[in-house]
């Protein structure tokens, strides 16, 4: 039994720190990538697709969303079950309730409103773990296995929750944290042959059949592994499960981590921001550290300026940065500067590399004065 | 910079005139208008203002009258460079620059403007050039001296070449004013930077404020949920409950039936009771009312009595009181009778007396009335009025005219006889002379002497016939009066008078006896006088002899003192008798009165006891029939129920209602033991809270679909994109600021740097320049003089003796020694390859004698490194100038 499981599809989602021009595209492409999901599906024959939650980004979406949503899953010839997350819980709210969405829902998508099994194809179940609320108060994983005797031979029961695994859960104390260890004893014990999560965006594998599959499209800038949804294979017989991990995300977010100290190495990053493939589809953050003249300042400014015009984003990552601008004698000397102004910048200049709290604004007053000779000369 | 010479054409007033300066001081002179100043105004117009210009002032430039084109020519050196510079504005503008030092150049029009302006530029600074000229009138203002980079420079003791700090400064200014207004305040685009912020994060406040209202709906959704899932077990509950009390209610029904039962068989023996009670008492009634209706019947009989003996006494009373009134009317009548009698008596004795009276003064009438007629009769038969005798005088008078009218017309005889024989005229016969007019035929005769026989001639015919006319109606008139003479009619008249005078006396008279009345009425009342004094006459006669007959039959014994008094003597007599007998009369009558009211009183009261009797007899009859009515019912009812049977059925009626009563008791007693009443309560109190259950399910229920309803309104507003929208422009918003912020206060850093720096800097040259005022100025304000210079190279104030003034205290000799002090330091400080003349327009015309002289020593050791042109029309001001070299203005050059 073959299907594929994503999750984390966020359908919706607005990145504020893309430019006004990448955003609509950014956009796009969260709904192009659940169509490559379809593809995949019809391509590797797989018999069902299910997605562990946070399909939509949330539920206060504008309902546009959901016909550009279904207008992708009309394309998927196989089920697919939809499992709501932390993102897009089935409360009162939900956009699962939103009339957008109940009457125009196509007939392969299934929304997955309780923790009772049930046949999604023939020879195959599904075991749902939705969230009804934003905040539930406990491992709702666990408390959809307990009824569960293990299942019928020859069937493959697959379960789809959401939500952080305790042993991958940085709030220890979280009610709502997945028990992974019973959910591994489950799937060892033949309750289900495999589990499918959602919630952390990079592709992880948290035991042999416990994997979380990671948005299709990254979404954040500290994402590991993201882009991809995994086909996996269960044989029914044997209980084998096969995890293949399959790209489908065409966005990068990248953060670039350099430290500058000559006109030198402000050229060799232009030289690696050039040579960076689909720039259109790429977020860069520059982590930058180190001290550059005045005149190298103002290079890596142009150098950066002309970046941004080609990156769906490119900017300093200011809390990540620590760079200084020098003063050079040669950046101040060609001014050919005398008396009260030549004290004044020796001043500023000293300024700029005290301990002082002004030592920044002092940097920047430098690049005015340079920018403006520049400007004169 | 040097100036060579200046040639000005067509300039103002000047036709014409060529200056040569000298390297060192040159003095121009001239009177007033002849076109000093035009000297100096020409080198800055000529400097400054292009040849194309049409500016009011350029236009001034012109000669009064004269449409001709003011031209400026000018030799100079500055710097390396030697030059004729031209202009002509107005007319033929023109501009020529000729450069021939240090390689010839040749420009016109507008390149060599620039040309020119170039040179200056490189050669010297142009600000200095500007402080150091004075123009007329302004020489007591500071130059601004701090702004003259040539001079800051050579103050400057790190002694670096300067460059272009002006606009660096300039450009640092203009970052700042890109953040910062002139005060030092945030700028319109800062502060507008700093609220868009703070708008967007509204926004987003906003939005997150409406999602989090959503979070409360999807929250108080779940809850409500929950509630109601909770509710639902509870009605069950309750409407569980509500039943098991309806059934034990059921239950309780039969004894309330018992109970019911007893009350109603209570209520029926209590009736028979009543009834049985009523019969009793009415028997009771029955002979109360026999007894009552036998006493009444007595003590009707004994009213009865009582009325008909008061009515007996009465009756009798009546009869005896009416014949005391017969009586007293008999009294009456006769007292009335005498009184009537004497009355006529009275009245007969004054009717005598009155007709008496009448019938003597009907007799003065008739004798008054016998005189009237005679007069008037007189009267009437004399017809001779006075107004007739007047008439007939009248006539007499005309025909005695007429008749004088015709003798004077006639012929006058006169005869005188002669002898005493007489002489007979007519029939008359004179013997004395005598005279007439002749009229008619007369004859004169002296018988026997003479017969004359006078005949009259014609006569005036009209005169005689007036005469005749007149003689016939007098003699008619008197004809008529039956009188011959006017004499005898005046005896006629006055007879005529006497008789009117006795009429008139006769009718006064008749009147004053009328007294108003008519004759026939006074005839009429004593015609009535004496028939009415027969009747009197006849009824006296006839009382005196009923009177005696009377008195002759039955004299009267009750009233006496009333008979009949003899017949009077006199009125008054008469009157008295009657007058006494009226006053008797009237007693009798009121006697009469008092008798028969008494009779009137007393039938009244025997008509009362008469009502009386026939009611209490009535009564009596009433009380009989009464006491047999009921005496007969009694008996009735006493055949049909004894008294025995009546007491026997109330005491068993009684024992009846007692019996129930107690029945009801016990059966209310067994009913009680089972509480209804908390039954009750708990059966509403069980109804109720079902209802409160429903009620709140319904709620629950309502508000869910609210909640859905308004959940469906948000979910369709697309929160979430709107909040990623905001939030964008709050980070864009953000960082913009931000970055506007880090630029802001790099400039504002900038800018404070350089200031101070610049500001230290001036502070640093301040000192060799005020040092170099010092030394000029001791010569003239004395060894002690010490002045206080700002940063911006002005003189705050002065200290001479110890004493400090401040600049603008001092007085405006003293200022315009200082300005100048401060553009000779100035000059003298400034690089001489840089330096730029110093032209004075007209000044010191504020310093005394002494001062003039030391100013003209400074003077003149400043012109040693500065070219320094004098302009003045008062030329002994500078005559201590000693090199300086002095040009003549003379008149003619004026056009």
């Amino acid at each position: 039994m073959r299907f594929i499981a994503t999750a984390d599809w966020q359908l919706g989602m607005t990145a504020r720190y893309l430019s006004d021009e990448a955003r609509p595209r950014y956009h796009q492409a969260r709904l192009d990538a659940v169509r490559r999901i379809g593809e995949l599906a019809r391509d590797r024959d797989a018999a069902f697709v299910v997605v562990g939650g946070d399909v939509f980004e949330h539920n206060q979406l504008d309902r546009a969303i959901v016909s550009r949503a279904f207008e992708a899953l009309r394309g998927f010839t196989v089920p697919v079950v939809l499992v709501p997350g932390n993102h897009d819980p089935l409360d009162a709210g939900s956009i699962y309730r939103s009339p957008a969405f109940t009457s125009a829902c196509p007939a392969n998508v299934i929304v997955a409103t309780g923790p009772r099994p049930f046949s999604v194809v023939p020879g195959a179940s599904i075991v749902a773990a939705p969230w009804s609320s934003k905040r539930p108060t406990s491992d709702l994983v666990a408390d959809a296995l307990a009824p569960l005797e293990p299942r019928p031979d020859g069937q493959v029961r697959v379960l789809v929750g959401h939500g952080a695994v305790a042993s991958l859960n940085p709030d220890a104390s979280s009610l709502a944290a997945i028990d992974d260890t019973a959910l591994a004893a489950a799937a060892d014990s033949g309750v289900i042959d495999f589990a499918v999560l959602g919630d952390r965006h990079s592709t992880t594998q948290v035991a042999p059949r416990i994997w979380y599959p990671g948005t299709p499209e990254v979404t954040a800038r500290r994402e590991v592994e993201p882009g991809n949804v995994l086909v996996v294979d269960v044989d029914p017989a044997s209980r084998s499960a096969d995890v293949e991990v399959v790209r489908v995300g065409t966005w990068r977010f990248v953060t670039l981590q350099r430290t500058l100290a000559e006109v030198g190495d402000v050229d060799q990053l232009g030289r690696d921001l050039d040579a960076m493939p689909a720039k259109e589809r790429t977020g860069v953050w520059l982590a930058l550290t180190g001290a550059l003249t005045a005149a190298a300042a103002a290079q890596l400014e142009s150098v950066i300026d002309r970046a941004r015009d080609v990156f769906a984003r490119l900017d300093v990552w200011d809390s990540h940065s620590d760079l200084a601008v020098i003063p050079d004698d040669h950046d101040f000397t060609d001014m050919g500067l005398s008396g009260f102004a030549d004290d004044a910048v020796r001043e500023l200049a000293a300024l700029a590399l005290s301990d002082s709290e002004l030592a920044r604004t002092a940097q920047d007053a430098l690049s005015v004065l340079y920018r403006i000779e520049q400007a004169q000369s | 910079m040097k100036l060579r010479t200046i040639e000005l054409r067509n300039f103002r007033g000047v036709g014409h005139c060529l200056v040569n300066f000298e390297a060192g001081a040159t003095i121009i002179e001239g009177e007033n208008e002849v076109g000093k100043s035009s000297i100096a105004e020409a080198l800055r117009v000529l400097r400054e203002v292009k040849a194309s210009s049409n500016r009011a002032d350029i236009k001034a430039l012109q000669p009064a009258g004269r449409d001709v084109g003011p031209e400026v020519r000018l030799t100079m050196t500055t710097g390396p460079y030697e030059l004729t510079y031209f202009k002509r504005w107005l007319r033929s503008p023109a501009t020529e620059l000729t450069v021939t030092a240090p390689a010839p150049e040749q420009h016109t029009s507008d390149p060599a403007h620039e040309r020119f302006l170039a040179i200056l530029r490189e050669t010297i600074d142009v600000d200095l050039l500007t402080e150091l000229d004075v123009v007329q009138g302004s020489s007591l203002s500071q130059p601004v001296l701090a702004r003259i980079g040539a001079l800051r420079e050579a103050l400057d003791r790190t002694g670096q070449a300067a460059g272009s700090s002006d606009e660096l400064l300039g450009a640092i200014n203009d970052e700042y004013a890109k953040y910062f207004t002139a005060s030092g305040r945030e700028n319109r685009a800062f502060l507008a930077s700093a609220e868009a912020v703070r708008t967007a994060a509204a926004a987003v406040a906003e939005i997150e404020g409406q999602l989090s209202d959503v979070d409360a709906l999807v929250a108080e959704h779940s809850e409500v949920s929950r509630r109601l899932e909770a509710l639902q077990p509870q009605l069950a509950a309750a409407a569980r409950g509500c039943d098991d009390l309806r059934r034990r209610d059921l239950e309780l029904g039969e004894l309330r039936d018992r109970v019911a039962q007893a009350k109603s068989s209570l209520k029926l023996a209590l009736a028979q009771q009543e009834t049985a009670r009523r019969a009793a008492d009415e028997r009771r009634a029955a002979h109360a009312n026999v007894k009552h209706r036998a006493a009444a019947v007595e003590a009707a009989e004994l009213a009865a009595k009582a009325t008909s003996e008061v009515l007996a006494e009465h009756e009798e009373r009546l009869v005896s009181l009416r014949d005391a009134e017969k009586r007293a009317r008999a009294a009456r009548d006769s007292a009335a009778r005498v009184a009537k009698d004497a009355a006529d008596a009275a009245s007969l004795v004054r009717a005598k007396g009155e007709a008496q009276a009448l019938d003597a003064r009907l007799a003065a009438i008739d004798a008054e009335s016998k005189k009237l007629q005679a007069a008037e009769l007189a009267v009437r038969d004399n017809p001779a009025s006075d107004r007739a005798l007047q008439e007939v005088v009248d006539l007499e008078t005309t025909w005695r005219v007429a008749e004088a009218a015709l003798a004077a017309a006639a012929a006058r005889v006169s005869v005188t006889p002669l002898c005493a024989k007489p002489v007979a005229i007519g029939e008359a016969t004179v013997t004395e002379p005598a005279s007439f007019e002749l009229l008619d035929d007369t004859t004169i005769e002296v018988p026997g002497v003479v017969r004359v026989e006078l005949t009259p001639g014609a006569q005036p015919v009209d005169l005689r016939r007036a005469q005749e006319a007149a003689h016939k109606d007098l003699a008619e008139a008197l004809r008529e009066f039956g009188v011959e003479s006017l004499q005898a009619l005046r005896a006629r008249v006055s007879a005529r008078r006497e008789a009117e005078r006795e009429r008139d006396k006769a009718q006064s008279a008749y009147e004053a006896l009328l007294a108003g009345q008519h004759l026939p009425a006074l005839t009429a009342q004593a015609a009535d006088l004496k028939r009415r004094i027969e009747t009197l006459a006849k009824r006296v006669a006839a009382q005196h002899g009923a009177e005696g007959a009377t008195g002759a039959d039955s004299p009267s014994t009750h009233t006496p003192e009333v008979a009949g008094p003899p017949t009077p003597a006199s009125l008054s007599e008469a009157e008295d008798c009657a007058h006494a007998a009226a006053i008797n009369a009237e007693r009798a009558e009121q006697e009469l009165a008092e008798c028969a009211k008494r009779v009137s009183d007393l039938v009244a009261e025997t008509d009362r006891a008469r009502d009386a009797d026939i009611r209490a007899n009535s009564e009596l009859e009433a009380a009989n029939h009464e006491l047999e009515t009921v005496t007969a019912s009694l008996t009735t009812a006493r055949m049909a129920s004894s008294d025995a049977d009546l007491n026997a059925d109330l005491a068993s009626a009684t024992a009846l209602a007692e019996a129930c009563s107690g029945e009801v008791d016990a059966a209310n007693a067994r009913l009680a033991m089972e509480n209804p009443d908390a039954l009750a309560q708990d059966l509403e109190n069980a109804l109720a809270l079902v209802k409160r259950r429903e009620t709140e399910i319904e709620q629950a229920r309502n508000r869910l679909i609210e909640i859905d309803a308004l959940l469906g309104d948000r979910g369709s507003r697309g929160l979430a994109d709107a909040l990623a929208d905001a939030q964008q422009r709050e980070d864009s918003a953000r960082a913009s600021h931000q970055r506007l912020h880090r630029q802001a206060m790099a400039a504002r850093l900038l800018k404070e740097t350089m200031d101070r720096h610049r500001r230290l800097a001036q502070e640093r040259y301040v000192a060799p320049f005020r040092e170099r005022i010092e030394a000029l100025g001791r010569p003239l304000f004395g060894s002690d003089f010490q002045v206080e210079i700002s940063p911006e190279l002005e003189v705050v104030s002065r200290t001479v003796n110890a004493q400090t003034v401040p600049f603008t205290s001092l007085s405006a000799g003293a200022r315009e020694q200082l300005a100048l002090l401060g553009r000779i330091a100035c000059a003298e400080l400034v690089d001489p390859a840089r330096g730029a003349p110093l032209i004075l327009d007209d000044t010191f015309g504020f310093a005394d004698p002494a001062r003039l002289a030391r100013l003209n020593v400074i003077l003149n050791a400043a012109s040693k490194k500065t070219q320094i042109v004098v302009l003045t029309c008062q030329p002994d001001r500078f005559d201590k100038l000693g090199s300086a070299s002095v040009v003549r203005l003379p008149r003619t050059a004026q056009a």
